[in-house]
């Protein structure tokens, strides 16, 4: 029993892991430059292919087959900041400020991303093969922690690490705290609030397909898999509070954890009610999240 | 060196709220623009770096036409702008709120050390967040802030808003200094603080300049009328 529960608790920290991926870059785009993005999870469906398709490219690799992991993380966080930058550029920067129309216009470029999929490598699923090194458990006692999940957990933790000292650490993090805290007085100061908004859409595109490659190694990949976690994404952010990393960490471990022991006491539709359930009750006691930012221009709307 | 502006109109929204403003501010001067609540003063400061519209005038720095720049370039072209309310980035810390001013000025690497000589508080607050200070330690903040890029004309707005007097003093006597290596242009509502710093005055009212001198040369009646209203 107690087993049990501990590997469901550790499958709920896995869940946090990728959905914490998944969510920061929708918060901290959303606390940056107030648009709703529903194609974000669409930058999770492109770095999930992306891994596909590299370790496709190692298929005839034999023993250095497992390389294409190192590979896959790369390329698809490369491919979807691309992908984001071009989406920003050509569609985000028109809908500034304007948050009902973004999220009408993101929804259907979800559309249209899910479509393109559909038509590049058709409507069935597809299956990334996990390397020999990821496969199986670590027995700890009788408690078996799949290896895959392991990783993840480790890829996530690397990525919040490098988001902590981008963001705190350097130049160019602070000023998109700038941007985010007082946009028109960080322009006045000399601060190029367009490329940070540019810059920021693009990472935040490539950490979700960062979360996309790790998903491959957990579930099927097809043109829909952004769906299945926009709205535990959204959940996250709005849970942790708007524009923050560290809410976004704690949006996450809620969701996750909480999915994972709600759908272990109940089953599985019953305990995606529950969390949701659990989300709106946390939300009468703090209605802008948990680690809100207190941004001037969110106050004045 | 020198900030020309010359027939700057501003809109917000619908509305105008410039009619054709025309000042210059000098290096070696404090220039100020007085004028009651609405005259229009916080607008030509905005539309000086760009934060509103403006569909015509000209704005010169040292020559250099700065209209149809965004507010970003304006900034980099050497303009130092002590936002009313001081807009202090209230997360960021004291270190990192003069660290951000120096985007300004991509030559500036560090926060150079005569801004501590002046605020010494600063110093001492390095590590505290923006939003922690009292409002006169805020404004030191501020002006600090704009220093530190080593702009050519230093724009300030309300400098004296909601502070106690012994600092107001402090700040006269800091801008007072500053007219030696930078044009000044300081926005007041404060009459007596302007007139007593200023050494050349422009009134504003309903968008427009309405008296233009030294504050011994202006004519008092009309002053104190155009402030009073």
């Amino acid at each position: 029993m107690v087993e049990t529960f501990i590997m469901q608790a550790f499958n709920g920290i896995s869940l946090s892991s990728i959905l914490f991926l998944a969510a920061v870059g929708l918060a901290v785009t959303f606390g940056l430059m107030h648009i709703i993005n529903m194609a974000h999870g669409e930058f999770i469906m492109v770095g999930a292919y992306t891994a596909y398709v590299v370790q496709n490219a190692f298929a005839g690799a034999g023993a250095a087959f497992g390389l294409y992991v190192p590979v896959a993380l790369v390329l698809s966080f490369a491919v979807a900041a691309l992908v984001g930058a071009v989406v920003e550029k050509l569609i985000v920067s028109r809908l500034y400020g304007r948050v009902a129309d973004s999220l009408l216009v993101t929804w259907g470029l979800s559309l249209v991303l899910q479509q393109l999929a559909r038509s590049i490598f058709g409507s069935p699923n597809v299956g990334v093969t996990v390397p020999g090194y990821m496969e199986g458990s670590l027995m700890i006692g009788d408690i078996a922690l799949p290896y895959t999940r392991i990783w993840i957990l480790v890829i996530a933790l690397l990525c919040l690490l490098a988001l902590y000292l981008f963001m705190f650490r350097t130049r160019f993090g602070r000023t998109v705290r700038a941007v985010m805290q007082n946009r028109p007085t960080a322009a006045a100061l000399g601060v190029n609030t367009r490329r940070v908004d540019s810059v920021t859409f693009a990472l935040g595109s490539g950490l979700a397909g960062l979360a996309g490659c790790a998903l491959t190694w957990i579930g099927l990949v097809g043109p829909s898999l952004g769906q299945n976690y926009i709205t535990q994404a959204f959940m996250t952010v709005v849970v942790g509070g708007v524009g923050s990393v560290f809410g976004s960490v704690f949006g996450a471990g809620f969701i996750g954890i909480g999915q994972s022991i709600f759908e272990f006491l109940t089953d599985a539709s019953l305990g995606q009610a529950l969390i949701f359930l659990a989300v709106i009750v946390l939300l009468q006691f703090r209605p802008k999240g948990i680690f809100s930012v207190s941004s001037r221009s969110l106050e004045d709307e | 060196m020198a900030l020309e502006i010359k027939g700057l109109l501003a809109t917000y929204g619908e509305g105008m709220v410039l009619h054709g403003v025309s000042l210059t501010a000098k290096k070696g001067k404090v220039t100020a623009l007085v004028g009651r609540n609405g005259a229009g003063k916080t607008t030509t400061l905005k539309a000086l770096m760009g934060l509103v519209e403006t569909p015509r005038g000209s704005i010169r720095l040292d020559g250099r036409e700065l209209m149809g720049l965004p507010a970003y370039a304006r900034a980099r072209a050497g303009i130092g702008y002590v936002p009313q309310g001081r807009e202090i980035f209230p997360q960021l810390t004291v270190g990192e709120n003069l660290e951000l001013g120096m985007e300004a000025n991509p030559e500036a690497k560090e926060v150079p050390e005569g801004v501590f000589e002046t605020f010494p508080i600063l110093r001492e607050f390095l590590n505290r967040r923006g939003g922690d200070l009292s409002g006169g330690q805020q404004q030191q903040l501020a002006i600090a802030r704009a220093l530190v890029a080593a702009p050519r004309a230093l724009v300030l707005d309300e400098p004296t808003e909601g502070i106690q007097p012994s600092v107001v003093q402090e700040i006269g006597r800091v801008i007072t200094a500053l007219k030696k290596d930078v044009a000044v242009l300081l926005v007041e509502q404060y009459l007596e603080f302007a007139l007593d710093i200023a050494d050349d005055v422009y009134v504003i009212e309903k968008g427009e300049i309405v008296q233009h001198g030294a504050p011994d040369e202006l004519d008092q009646e009309k002053l104190k009328e155009t402030m009073s209203l």
